[in-house]
């Protein structure tokens, strides 16, 4: 077996669009999904990920790899999380969290969320509910009148360009 | 459909984004829909919130005015510092045009600040209450009293919030002292569920005071819900407002010996327990006793009398140069001293209750001293320190 000729296993991750991925277990592992899988000794073949698309895959096994890389040392890992993520728009966020949500990966979920809320933080709440696709119910006296309760949160500077 | 669109409709993931927000984002999204309002104003997520936002090392300790607003400069906010472990600035809006004034005292999160104002011939306080987690601000209406010895008697008032889980709304009265007179003490409450003040007479279970021009000693502690004013007697007169609405308990402190008691603190455990507990710096001791509940009804403090002395039980010895063994005393702190006058050491409040920590302070350094490990550390931090209940 690879284990005993001192090769690093890989394992083959399968997105819902059918790419194949090969990966280092030991990063793999970082998602309790598949380590799961793997302790279960289901992990012999392909792995499908059926809510996971070949280009979100592709990056999260980029983060996977690039963080295992570095030893334990938590100022290194936050530096690299926000290297990764500081190029990614907000449809590929929020792509990840999904993923992330789904491999069970806490520390790239928490770091992708903090990025959303950063990008959200100024925007306005037309924005929040275009980008999410949300149907405005209030009527207009009831959003109004959430407004005036709220009024102080509504001062300052809001962007709303797409990223 | 989308990815924000299935990160938007799963509560969990949803309630996550929202956890990162600053608080004036927060808020402002309670208006994206009825949902998002729901979600927000759910009291699990505003306690979630809340225990984020305040850093690891606990709650809401004191709070350190570093500047100060005068009323010639309406609408300026006022800066503060909270937590001494790990200071973070804070700016509130919507600051009355008149400004805060300065800090009265805090409660479970929330802030009482008063300003002196002239109302005809009367000094007035004008209160607002501030939650350093929203950085909202709320004036309350005049006090129905004009004529009280405000210079004095402002010193005694109090907040206490009963929980402070819905941010948005929390639930608070103001307690102020308005005259003390034998063995009735008259307060005005002021309420956040009816929004107005009432007057109402405590009766004592003694005599108040020997001293009626100076019958307090120090702002009142509020904890677990209870008022303890220290009276220039060494007494401690509790009111409970929840239970006993007419009624004032005094007990008396336990026995120092008087010259060398240079600062005293007042606390209870957490509950269920809540027992009263009582520390002193009796150089060159610290002591600390509690107070065992006995005969009162519903496990109280509540006695027809006043409760004796003897009845405090003494839990912790401990002699003042053993507290801060191995701390590098020349560590000293930017701060501006106004509350605790002494060279010597002194109490400057209660971090935790469970295991019990205290703020202390030597000189001008401040260190933290935990009753259970015996262990004490630095407590870096600096401001203005005026009240840590």
């Amino acid at each position: 077996m690879a284990a005993e000729t001192g090769t690093p296993t890989t394992l083959t991750l399968k997105s819902n669009d059918d790419e194949l991925f090969s990966v280092a277990e030991s990063a793999a592992i970082l998602s309790v999904t598949i380590r799961n899988m793997v302790e279960d000794g289901c992990a012999g073949g392909v792995i499908p990920l059926d809510n996971v698309d070949g280009k979100t895959l592709a990056s999260v096994i980029t983060y996977m790899n690039g963080i295992s890389a570095i030893p334990a040392d938590e100022e290194k890992k936050k530096s690299y999380r926000d290297k990764f993520l500081s190029d990614k728009d907000f449809e590929t966020l929020a792509d990840m969290v999904l993923a992330a949500n789904y491999l069970n990966m806490s520390c790239l979920m928490d770091a992708v969320s903090a990025k959303i809320a950063q990008v959200m933080e100024k925007k306005s709440v037309g924005w929040v509910r275009r980008k999410f696709g949300i149907e405005n119910d209030y009527t207009p006296e009831e959003e109004a009148a959430v407004k005036e309760e709220h009024k102080w949160t509504f001062e300052g500077v809001e962007t709303d360009d797409d990223n | 459909m989308n990815a924000a669109k299935r990160i938007e409709s799963n509560d969990d993931l949803l309630t996550e984004l929202l956890l990162q927000l600053p608080p004036k984002s927060v808020f402002k999204f309670i208006s994206v829909s009825k949902r998002w309002k729901t979600i927000i104003n759910d009291p699990f997520f505003i306690e979630n919130y809340s225990k984020r936002r305040s850093s690891g090392d606990g709650r809401l300790l004191a709070l350190f005015q570093t500047k100060f607003t005068p009323p010639t400069i309406p609408g300026d906010p006022i800066q503060m510092n909270i937590l001494p472990i790990h200071p973070c600035n804070i700016t509130f809006d919507h600051v009355p045009k008149e400004g805060l004034g300065t800090f009265v005292n805090s409660s479970n999160g929330l802030i009482l600040c008063g300003l002196l104002q002239l109302v005809g011939k009367h000094m007035v306080t004008m209160y607002t209450v501030l939650n350093p987690v929203t950085g909202k601000c709320v004036a309350l209406p005049r006090p129905p009293t004009i004529w009280r010895d405000e210079l004095y008697l402002s010193s005694f008032d109090a907040i206490m919030c009963e929980e402070n889980k819905t941010a948005l709304e929390p639930n608070y009265i103001v307690v102020r002292v308005r005259e003390l007179w034998g063995k009735v003490m008259k307060i005005e409450t002021f309420s956040s569920v009816t929004g107005m003040w009432a007057t109402s007479s405590l009766k004592a279970t003694g005599s108040i005071t020997e001293s009626p021009y100076e019958p307090l000693y120090m702002p009142p502690v509020v904890v677990n819900g209870v008022f303890h004013w220290l009276t220039a007697s060494f007494e401690l007169a509790v009111y409970d407002p929840n239970k006993y609405k007419k009624h004032l308990q005094l007990i008396k402190a336990p026995y120092t010996s008087g010259g060398n008691c240079t600062s005293v603190i007042v606390t209870r455990s957490p509950f269920p327990d809540d027992v009263l507990l009582y520390g002193a710096i009796d150089s060159p001791w610290l002591k600390f006793w509690m107070l065992e509940k006995g005969g009162g009804d519903n496990g109280s403090y509540k006695r027809d009398t006043t409760i004796r002395r003897r009845e405090w039980v003494l839990m912790h010895d401990i002699r003042v140069e053993c507290l801060y063994k191995g701390i590098d005393m020349s560590k000293k702190c930017l701060f501006l001293d106004v509350f605790m006058g002494c060279a010597d050491v002194g109490f400057d409040g209660v971090v935790s209750r469970d295991p019990l920590v205290v703020l202390l302070k030597k000189g001008e350094t401040w260190f933290l001293y935990n009753f259970e490990s015996k262990t004490s550390r630095l407590a870096p931090y600096r401001g203005c320190l005026r009240n840590s209940s």
